[in-house]
């Protein structure tokens, strides 16, 4: 039987990003596959040596837009623990408040996407109605609906007012119902069935040996979740309740999400209530000790890890930043071997792959620049020009 | 829960041994310095006592005189991470692959060679332009001291 090379992206049909599969088909059935990174590469690990720590909140944000507030909260709070600092604890509370409502938002994006990859649309329609919910909670609470900048080193930039502590409390049944509606269509719906159960199946050894994290290994049974295993910010006083699946499918992978939007709603709810008066921020000094320190934070994907090396002074000497898509990218490309090209779509939606926080890339704006229409001609053109 | 971490620090100590120095590095932290040709046989022993661990990042960074790399390993049972420290020659960096004993390791070995030039021997699939464009020449490090691009 000959086999094919079925090349997949960079422009694909499964996912907004650009990324490059290369799968050798034999027939329908995957037999073996390459992944390409670097489309979206864009050096933020240097240019953070070049810039002070105030600077780097905002770089660190525009690492990606879906998880800034993860990757702020993971980048403040090593900085922080370099300096021996600690947020005040009202700060403590409302990051957890922003990285919760960041996750929920992230996991209906994702949940959204899966159902319009599998037909679903309608779902897909649903289910991005009441993500605008959570939007506008986020808007309310930081002043604006995705690139925060609420997180700063010593705390946070605003209080959370009772405005958004009434709206939320307003709208906290309406998530519940559509939560509850989504887990149902989840676990009946015959179509998201056949589509996500027994597909793409991690096993719990190749799981930790592949080093997977986030939902992809708690879809697979691993017992890993940086806000249970090594707690920060609030998480320390209100516990949370690590969600695993046992089947390692698709199906198992995308029912932790759904399970940890109630989880995440729970501890909104907690946290308004348990929240101490005080001060939201502290001032922070300009210069940072020699030193290393190294941050940890549960990101909507996954474990999220920064490494940050000082030799003291205004400017980071090494930055490092461990996505978790990174991570998730082997343990996934392995699961493809076996299934067929149809399921593709339905296994790669699965990990949430985002792969501007794989390779740090800038995410273009298309709604601020211009838009205009240019035939293919001109495009040649263009490109010829930059040849020379 | 820092008596805890100082427990888990001992048990370490005792399983490296002389082949290495084992600090506590603050909460759930803890660093390990050790040598490049001990070092995958000081982390299958740790992993064998300790149970399941993933690799969790792995950070190269190039010094005055040597390039350091960090192997930070999260131990699942004990709820620690675990840096492994190694120094490697400048002139030529070469570090034991990992792959072998876990091979999770594989794309973060990658991008270690692609961005600092560390060579890992014994890695099944090192190569170049891992993330950096296909255009760019084979000695291009962009996080080496040397690389001067980009900045005026």
């Amino acid at each position: 039987m000959s086999i094919v090379t079925l090349p997949f992206g960079p422009q694909h049909p499964a996912l907004e990003e650009p990324e490059h599969f290369r799968f050798k088909v034999d027939g329908e059935i995957i037999v073996d596959v390459e992944v390409r990174l670097g489309y979206l590469h864009r050096g933020i690990e240097r240019l953070m040596t070049t810039k002070s720590y105030i600077q780097n909140i905002y770089l660190s944000e525009r690492i990606c837009g879906i998880c800034n507030v993860a990757h702020t909260t993971c980048y403040t709070q090593t900085v922080e623990q370099l300096a021996g600092v600690e947020a005040p604890p009202r700060a403590q509370y409302l990051r957890l408040i922003v990285n919760e409502l960041a996750r929920i938002h992230s996991h209906l994006l994702i949940i959204g996407l899966a159902a319009e990859e599998i037909g679903f649309e309608t779902m897909f329609m649903w289910i991005w109605r009441d993500r605008e919910i959570v939007m506008r909670l986020m808007e309310e609470l930081t002043g604006n609906r995705v690139m925060s900048g609420y997180n700063t080193i010593g705390g946070v930039r605003r209080d959370a007012t009772e405005k958004f502590i009434n709206m939320f409390k307003k709208k906290t049944p309406v998530l519940k119902e559509s939560f509850e509606q989504i887990k149902k269509v989840f676990e009946e719906d015959p179509i998201v069935r056949k589509r996500f159960v027994d597909v793409g199946i991690l096993k719990k050894a190749d799981a930790i040996s592949l080093s997977a994290v986030g939902p992809t290994a708690r879809g697979s049974k691993v017992l890993i979740d940086v806000r249970y295993d090594d707690p920060y910010q609030a998480y320390k006083e209100i516990p949370i309740n690590v969600i695993t699946y046992d089947e390692g499918d698709s199906w198992a992978r995308m029912m932790v999400r759904v399970d940890e939007l109630f989880e995440s709603l729970r501890l909104i709810e907690e946290s308004i209530e348990k929240m101490p008066k005080g001060d939201y921020r502290k001032t922070f000094p300009r210069r940072l000790p020699e030193g290393e320190s190294i941050g940890r934070v549960e990101a909507p994907r996954g474990e999220l890890i920064y490494h940050l090396i000082s030799k003291g002074g205004e400017k980071p000497f090494r930055i490092k930043v461990r996505t978790p898509t990174f991570s998730n990218l082997l343990p996934i490309a392995t699961t493809f071997k076996g299934e067929t090209i149809a399921d593709i779509p339905a296994i790669l939606i699965s990990v949430d792959p985002c792969f501007c926080c794989t390779e740090r890339i800038e995410i273009v704006d298309i709604n601020k620049g211009k838009v205009w229409y240019t035939s293919r001609r001109e495009l040649s053109r263009l490109y010829r020009r930059d040849q020379k | 829960m820092a008596e805890n971490d100082e427990k888990i620090a001992d048990k370490v100590r005792s399983i490296v041994g002389d082949r290495g120095e084992v600090h506590l590095k603050g909460k759930r932290r803890i660093y390990i310095k050790t040598s490049k040709d001990v070092l995958l046989k000081v982390i299958k022993d740790v992993i064998d006592n300790m149970g399941e661990t993933y690799v969790s990042a792995i950070t190269g960074v190039e010094l005055e005189d040597t390039i350091r790399v960090y192997y930070h390993l999260w131990n699942i049972r004990s709820k620690v991470l675990l840096s492994f420290i190694i120094d490697l020659n400048k002139e030529a960096p070469e570090a034991p692959s990992l792959t072998s004993v876990i091979p999770g390791a594989m794309f973060h070995e990658n991008e270690a060679y692609d961005l600092l030039g560390i060579k890992f021997t014994g890695h099944p699939n090192l190569h170049k332009h891992f993330l950096l464009p296909e255009d760019t020449p084979s000695d291009f490090f962009p996080l080496r001291s040397n690389f001067k691009g980009g900045e005026k």
